[in-house]
């Protein structure tokens, strides 16, 4: 369930418990539809956010590799983006299924609703392939430091008092690069993860997805 | 959104051998070397009236250090290699839209690893579609929409009918992020994109590397629901490009299309096939027979000329004493024969000496006669009588009296085998004089040779 990070109101699912049990059947059936109405402006608001988190992974993902960016900072702000990913996008389809689940009595399904499917499906699909996209990326880039980095930068001189060598100060000493290659592949193997889980979520959701959607392929 | 094909790296940082793959890397080592902080190109800020240019470097600026750090020797070959890495997207002019390399002031940009085209998948329609609407969005002249690019926006909006909504959401999604960083970066993050978008989705008439366009990227996602609007209308820029061809119309096909279709196939199917052993042996058997004369093989006596520079073998060939292993060649096949001007003259003049020219004739004719139509016989079979054996032909040929006799009765009756006698009389005797002349003549120590070759002449 979604929580904190999107910020909004988590409205109880069974409104119609708060109003006394005479009411009319008219009246529940009111209350069912601007229910369901809530739900779906806040399924909206959902997938508009998991889409610009997208975006936003997307813009981090093209920083990877450039000269003046910054890699382990980088690389924890994408770790963030892609969290937060995750989290919207299981909420975003599970309001889904929720509303289509609840649906309506007599069988027709709202364009609305087959609209957000799409929109939902099209963000996961991009999302899954940026997260390839960063994997791949980040993988060249450790190769690239295994390379460029096998010969350690240590100055080794001879003092003549002493008989040990100095190695000079340097701001990353060559003890941090197997650590960086380390959290590299621990940040990969993350995205993989995240990557299968969502993938299973595009394909539940596309085994939820109304017939008629399913049927025009894609 | 990208088909994830098998290109890039896997996780385990296995390159992925495909042949592009392998070019690219070989380009991406230049790149680095070029990018590198102390040998590589200086790139640099430059001030040009009231805005800067960001992270450039001049196009001379490039071939100067390709000419000074890779095994380069002249402009022109430093231009062609920078033209080919421009094509394929690893830096790019920055105020154009052709990606060529030029020894000049022009200022060029590194393009981003993310956009590189060993990193980046054949991207799809929809990223592009998504790209041309973020264009619009963002309003700076700059970056208006060419009219190829409106054009395709229009067509990629018609056929995305269903998926517009998410197009545009994401669209702007992606400009409002632009719009958060720094105004330098997304200078230089813009012009990296569009470069990218020149590479797959080029200005009509370049170059176009990656061999998709706007109708292949359709076509691959739905190969079988190709899509009216994309294809509807034929775009008339794209077909004046040299590069491309125009997409064929895609229709049903009709019920005689299909039957045509399946007719054939049923006569593939009824071909003669050959076993693959069957091949497979006999392309041995080719291959150990003909290895010693191939020089590639087997170094030719006494010497390759093209190798050591001696022309002996050449005027060995030349001359009119060919080698023993020469002579082996004839033994494969009347064509070997024929082949070699040589063996050509030797087998006439063995022909003339055995079988002087009356007789070569006559049996050629007979052999002839065999194969025609009943109806032509008994003319023919005249013919041939009048040539050779009537008394006074012109082109007498001797044969012995039984032979004439039987001869001179089949031509009253005639039929295809009426010179059977006849032919086999003058054939015969050939043969075995054949054989003992072939040891004093060149075809000395290989009777084998001469036997195949008479035996060929029979089968022709």
């Amino acid at each position: 369930m979604c929580s904190a990070p999107c910020g909004r109101k988590k409205r109880p699912r069974s409104a119609g418990s708060i109003f006394p049990i005479s009411r009319g059947a008219q009246a529940a059936e009111q209350e069912r539809r601007e229910s369901r109405e809530e739900a779906v402006d806040d399924s909206r608001m959902t997938v508009q956010e998991f889409n610009t988190l997208v975006a936003l992974y997307r813009e981090q993902v093209i920083s990877i590799g450039e000269i003046s960016a910054d890699c382990p900072s980088l690389r924890v702000q994408m770790h963030h983006t892609r969290s937060k990913g995750c989290s919207m996008a299981r909420a975003a389809h599970h309001d889904l299924a929720l509303i289509s689940g609840s649906g309506p009595e007599d069988g027709e399904i709202p364009p609305e609703i087959c609209r957000l499917f799409i929109q939902l499906q099209c963000c996961l699909e991009m999302f899954v392939t940026e997260m390839l996209k960063s994997m791949c990326l980040l993988g060249v880039l450790q190769l690239h430091r295994k390379r460029t980095d096998s010969e350690p930068k240590v100055d080794f001189r001879m003092d003549e008092s002493s008989d040990v060598p100095i190695l000079e100060e340097r701001s990353s000493s060559p003890t941090d690069f197997p650590q960086e290659q380390w959290l590299v592949g621990t940040d990969i193997e993350n995205i993989e993860r995240d990557m299968r889980e969502m993938r299973n979520l595009l394909s539940k959701l596309r085994d939820a997805m109304p017939l008629p959607l399913k049927n025009q392929g894609e | 959104m990208a088909q994830t094909n098998s290109g890039g790296q896997g996780t385990n940082g296995v390159a992925d051998e495909s042949p592009n793959m392998i070019v690219y890397r070989k380009m991406e080592e230049v790149i680095a070397r070029m990018q590198e902080e102390k040998n590589g190109i200086p790139i640099r800020t430059v001030k040009s009236f009231l805005t800067k240019i960001p992270s450039v470097f001049s196009g001379s600026d490039i071939v100067q250090w390709m000419i000074k750090n890779l095994d380069i020797e002249d402009q022109v070959e430093a231009l062609h290699l920078g033209t080919l890495m421009a094509a394929h997207g690893y830096f790019f002019p920055i105020s154009d839209h052709v990606l060529t390399l030029k020894d000049d002031g022009t200022f060029y940009r590194f393009q981003t690893p993310y956009f590189w085209p060993s990193n980046c998948w054949e991207p799809e329609n929809t990223d592009y579609a998504v790209y041309l609407c973020k264009r619009t969005m963002q309003n700076k002249a700059r970056l208006e929409l060419a009219d190829y690019e409106a054009e395709s926006l229009a067509r990629l909006q018609r056929a995305f009918a269903r998926k517009w909504e998410f197009i545009f959401m994401q669209a702007e999604a992606q400009a409002k992020v632009d719009k958060k960083r720094d105004k330098i970066e997304r200078k230089i993050l813009d012009s990296q994109e569009r470069a990218f978008w020149d590479v797959h989705r080029p200005v009509p008439g370049c170059v176009n590397t990656t061999e998709v366009d706007i109708k292949k990227s359709s076509r691959m996602k739905n190969p079988h629901k190709t899509r009216k609007s994309v294809y509807g209308l034929q775009n008339d820029i794209r077909t004046h490009s040299p590069t491309h061809t125009p997409a064929p119309e895609a229709k049903q096909p009709t019920e005689e299309e299909l039957q045509e279709q399946i007719t054939f196939w049923q006569l593939q199917l009824d071909r003669h096939r050959l076993k693959m052993s069957k091949v497979a042996e006999s392309l041995l058997g080719y291959t150990e027979q003909y290895v010693e004369y191939d020089p590639f093989l087997t170094p030719p006596d006494p010497s390759n000329p093209w190798i050591s520079d001696d022309t002996t073998l050449w005027e060995l060939e030349a001359s009119k004493e060919p080698g023993q292993q020469r002579v082996k060649r004839w033994a494969f096949g009347i064509d070997e024969v024929l082949k070699d001007p040589v063996g050509r003259e030797q087998f006439l003049k063995f022909l003339e000496s055995e079988f002087s020219s009356e007789n070569l004739r006559f049996w050629l004719a007979v052999q002839e006669l065999k194969k025609r139509p009943i109806r032509e016989v008994p003319a023919r079979v005249q013919e041939i009588w009048q040539e050779f054996l009537a008394p006074g032909a012109p082109s007498a040929i001797n044969v012995d009296s039984k032979s004439y006799a039987k001869t001179t009765q089949n031509v009253k009756d005639p039929g295809r085998y009426a010179f059977e006698d006849a032919q086999e009389h003058i054939y015969k005797p050939r043969r075995r004089r054949v054989r003992t002349c072939s040891e004093g003549s060149c075809f000395q120590g290989k009777p084998l040779a001469s036997k195949r070759l008479t035996s060929r002449l029979s089968s022709c």
